[in-house]
């Protein structure tokens, strides 16, 4: 047997008097990749921060190589060979590739002097553990999240780390990418460095690990290698319960198209892309990350104007020049990046409600009353089933999934019939995704044209009626999701790798 | 190769500085004489040992309003103490003078340091402030008058007096290197020594950068803070005695809206001024340049009266070809 790196003996833990842990037995190997997946609240990360010293822990014992620490500290878990990789990596994109991997290691060593020299070979040293190659000058403000990402990587082994914790890794990067992060992360395993794979992706996590540990509300409800999982399990043993994957059968209330477009292409984003959206129909758009899809929503909603082709709405021929003529002809535009497109973090729920529809609300002396507001913000805080939510809440303040309803609800306010939503449930654990899911397929089932961005297959199998996968910027494939399967699609989607 | 010096920040400020010396050159043949360069570095060592100063806080993420003030008082109450032992018969050494000035420097910018990580003041309300109540208590418990070279402590004097390799001019003067340019030149090279070789010196890049992040690898903030404010202090102390000692009087009004100027230089020479980034290389370029413009716009018919106007396009300028430069990074290394 692998030396323990970590041993959880009923652990329990409470944040004001409410049990967050609950008798929490788990342990690490040195060398194997262990997924930690469950739902957003379900006490991951208080997991991690108690093996990681951040929070200290009132029942059990908790062993970091073998030794007993009764109340870990940050630097002793990080002496004992712990590293986190947070989601925002903590890089510095001021610094260089070396500086950013070797600071670590120097404030770790209390080094008062800066040996420049030194610097390099850390960097260089950790890069050649991995076997990526990287310019050691480079500015990290002018590498991608993926290059970042190696970077953080880079710097946790410098440290001698032998337990990586990873959070969520794969959420910025594109299915190449994430491929060489695998390839990264099997290295490591190799030389007989432990992960912790934290994801919601659930294909990712049978793809790379080699045990599952599924947390839900505060237990580990499971804790399995990989082979004797149960894969069709994994989702109820999430969420306690069964969520069906079946494809999604559109009855469109109307013959004639909402939205058609044709051949429309804006330079360098996409070219001649058509389709038609009927109302009540759900359109997928698919394709690799920069194969266009993006691009298009983003023209769509007026963003960046096509610059040829012919876009008509409910049969007429429409010109969208910028986003207050897109919201004119009725369409809505839901962000991939919610947090710094599509929400007033620091503002409350009401006022996050109403900021689109705001010049609706006031009255003819341009004020706007708190009880139209409170009104506006309850009607949509039930629409959309966040119940005991109040709408003096600042929006900051919310888990991923119901900031992801408040930028619907925001949305919906302006009545639109055509929405475009692009990757409505990025970030969003499995419940609150089905959750978000049926609220779609209602709006569609009211008479909206939905278009979905996303690369989730089972998003798109299970939401929308139709599916165009881009690649190269152009279309690839069209076709009715009930006739694909989710490998098909997948191999749809992948086949750029080939070229 | 070429493709990164272009890239660099500092690339800029010495490319404009050939640009202007050649048409200052060419305007004005006398731009090129060995006392017009001379005087150029003269001119150069006030705002050069200032901009130290403002870089390092700059870089840490901040823009400081009180160093001029802080150079200020702890120039003119050192010269003020020293008159007053001079008067009872102690002749003080410069470097005593120096080092005092330094001290009740760092001692004002602690303070600042103090608003900004205690109690949580933007940098640039907080030293905004800070400078109000410098100059409120200078007046009121220090003095507002003049002192005059008579007065001054005489090292003070011997120091403004002293040229290096000196000779004789046409007209008959003495010309010559002044000595305050080699401790300008002393000043630039520790200040780039701490901030490139030091951990303390990084860690204000880190903080520059990313607040949370340089707390997360372990620096501690508030030490980081502490280091930048007194650095800065100190380093407006060094260049306010020097500065007074130069024109011979402490006059209390003497930097009065000088803080634009050598904050426009800092910037100029590629420090950026949302923080993280800037050398002492680029800093001691653009304060050069600054000068370079302001001695010689005149030589080429330009009223002096324009050179705030040259110093805004500058400006705008500056941040225009840094905002290329960044883009250009980009593609450079995201290719690998």
């Amino acid at each position: 047997m692998a030396d323990k790196l970590v041993e959880l003996k009923t652990i329990n833990k409470m944040f004001s008097g409410v049990s967050v842990l609950k008798n929490v037995d788990l342990s690490v190997y040195a060398g194997e990749v262990l997924c930690l997946v469950g739902e957003n609240g379900s006490g991951k990360s208080t997991l991690i921060k108690i093996i990681s010293g951040v929070y200290p822990y009132e029942g059990g014992e908790l062993y970091l190589a073998g030794k007993h620490f009764a109340k870990p500290t940050p630097t002793q878990s990080i002496n004992e060979g712990i590293q986190v990789i947070y989601q925002d990596f903590s890089v510095f994109s001021n610094l260089t590739v070396a500086e950013n991997i070797a600071m670590s290691s120097n404030i770790q060593n209390k080094k008062k002097i800066v040996n420049w020299r030194r610097n390099h070979k850390i960097a260089s040293e950790a890069l050649k553990k991995i076997d990526v190659k990287m310019d050691l000058e480079a500015e990290l403000a002018s590498l991608s999240v993926a290059q970042k990402q190696i970077v953080a990587i880079s710097r946790a082994i410098s440290q001698k780390a032998k337990l990586i914790i990873m959070d969520e890794p794969t959420t910025a990067l594109t299915r190449k990418e994430i491929d060489r992060l695998f390839e990264i992360i099997r290295g490591l395993k190799a030389q007989g460095i432990a992960i912790i794979f934290v994801s919601h992706k659930l294909d990712e996590v049978f793809e790379i690990c080699d045990r599952i540990a599924v947390i839900r509300s505060g237990e580990i409800v499971v804790d399995l290698p990989v082979e004797e999982f149960p894969r069709d399990k994994l989702v109820y043993y999430m969420i306690g319960k069964d969520i069906q994957e079946e494809c999604f059968a559109c009855s469109p209330s109307a013959e004639n198209p909402m939205i058609r477009v044709n051949n429309i292409s804006r330079r360098g984003e996409f070219r001649n892309v058509s389709f038609s959206v009927r109302p009540g129909e759900i359109l997928a758009i698919t394709g690799q990350l920069g194969s266009g899809r993006t691009e298009l929503a983003l023209s769509l909603f007026g963003i960046n104007p096509i610059q040829s082709g012919e876009i008509f709405i409910q049969g007429k021929k429409v010109k969208i020049k910028n986003q207050r003529e897109a919201r004119k002809l009725g369409i809505a535009y839901l962000p991939e990046d919610r947090l710094s497109e599509g929400l007033y973090m620091n503002r409350s729920l009401g006022d996050n409600f109403s900021s689109v529809i705001i010049s609706q609300l006031k009255n003819r002396f341009g004020i706007i009353k708190n009880a139209v507001l409170e009104s506006n913000s309850n009607y949509w805080i039930e629409k959309l089933g966040m119940t005991r939510k109040r709408y003096t809440t600042p929006a900051s303040d919310f888990s991923g999934g119901n900031q992801q309803r408040i930028v619907l609800g925001k949305w919906l306010a302006t009545s639109p019939k055509i929405f475009v939503l692009n990757g409505p449930t990025v970030g969003v654990d499995v419940k609150s995704k089905s959750e978000i899911h049926a609220v779609i397929k209602d709006l569609a089932a009211q008479g909206m044209a939905v278009i979905i961005i996303s690369d989730d297959i089972g998003e798109i199998l299970s939401t929308s009626s139709k599916v165009i996968v881009m690649r190269d910027h152009h279309i690839i494939f069209e076709g009715n999701t009930c006739d694909i399967s989710h490998q098909e699609l997948n191999a749809q989607i992948l086949s750029s790798q080939a070229n | 190769m070429i493709k990164r010096i272009v890239l660099k920040n500092e690339f800029l400020s010495l490319s404009m500085i050939l640009l202007f010396g050649i048409i200052f050159g060419i305007a004005n043949p006398t731009f090129l004489s060995l006392i017009n360069i001379l005087d150029l570095l003269k001119m150069c060592v006030k705002p050069a040992i200032f901009a130290c100063g403002v870089m390092i806080v700059l870089i840490s993420g901040g823009i400081d309003m009180s160093f001029l003030w802080i150079g200020m008082f702890s120039a003119y109450s050192t010269s003020k103490l020293f008159s007053i032992v001079q008067a009872n018969g102690t002749i003080v050494p410069f470097a005593v003078i120096l080092l005092v000035s330094m001290f009740i420097g760092a001692l004002l910018g602690s303070i600042n340091s103090l608003l900004v990580s205690k109690f949580r003041i933007p940098v640039f309300i907080a030293t905004l402030s800070s400078a109000n109540i410098f100059m409120g208590i200078m007046f009121q418990f220090v003095g507002s008058e003049y002192i005059f070279p008579e007065q001054m402590p005489q090292s003070m004097i011997e120091f403004s007096n002293k040229l290096l390799f000196s000779f004789p001019s046409q007209g008959g003067t003495l010309v010559g290197l002044h000595v305050s340019v080699l401790y300008a030149i002393a000043a630039l090279l520790i200040t780039h020594l701490v901030m490139r070789y030091t951990m303390m010196g990084r860690s204000v890049y880190a903080l520059g950068g990313d607040a949370s992040s340089a707390e997360r690898v372990g620096f501690s903030l508030i030490k980081t803070n502490l280091f930048v404010f007194m650095m800065a202090g100190l380093i407006a102390g060094l260049a306010g005695a020097i500065a007074i000692s130069n024109i011979q009087v402490a006059n209390p009004y003497d930097f009065q809206g000088q803080e634009l100027t050598v904050t426009a230089a800092v910037i100029i020479g590629g420090t950026r001024v949302t923080g993280g980034k800037g050398s002492v290389l680029g800093v001691a370029l653009g304060v050069l340049l600054t000068n370079l413009i302001s001695q010689n716009l005149i030589l080429v018919g330009v009223p002096p009266e324009y050179n705030k106007f040259v110093f805004g396009l500058l400006i705008i300028f500056a941040t225009i070809v840094q905002a290329v430069q960044e883009r250009a990074r980009k593609a450079l290394y995201r290719g690998l």
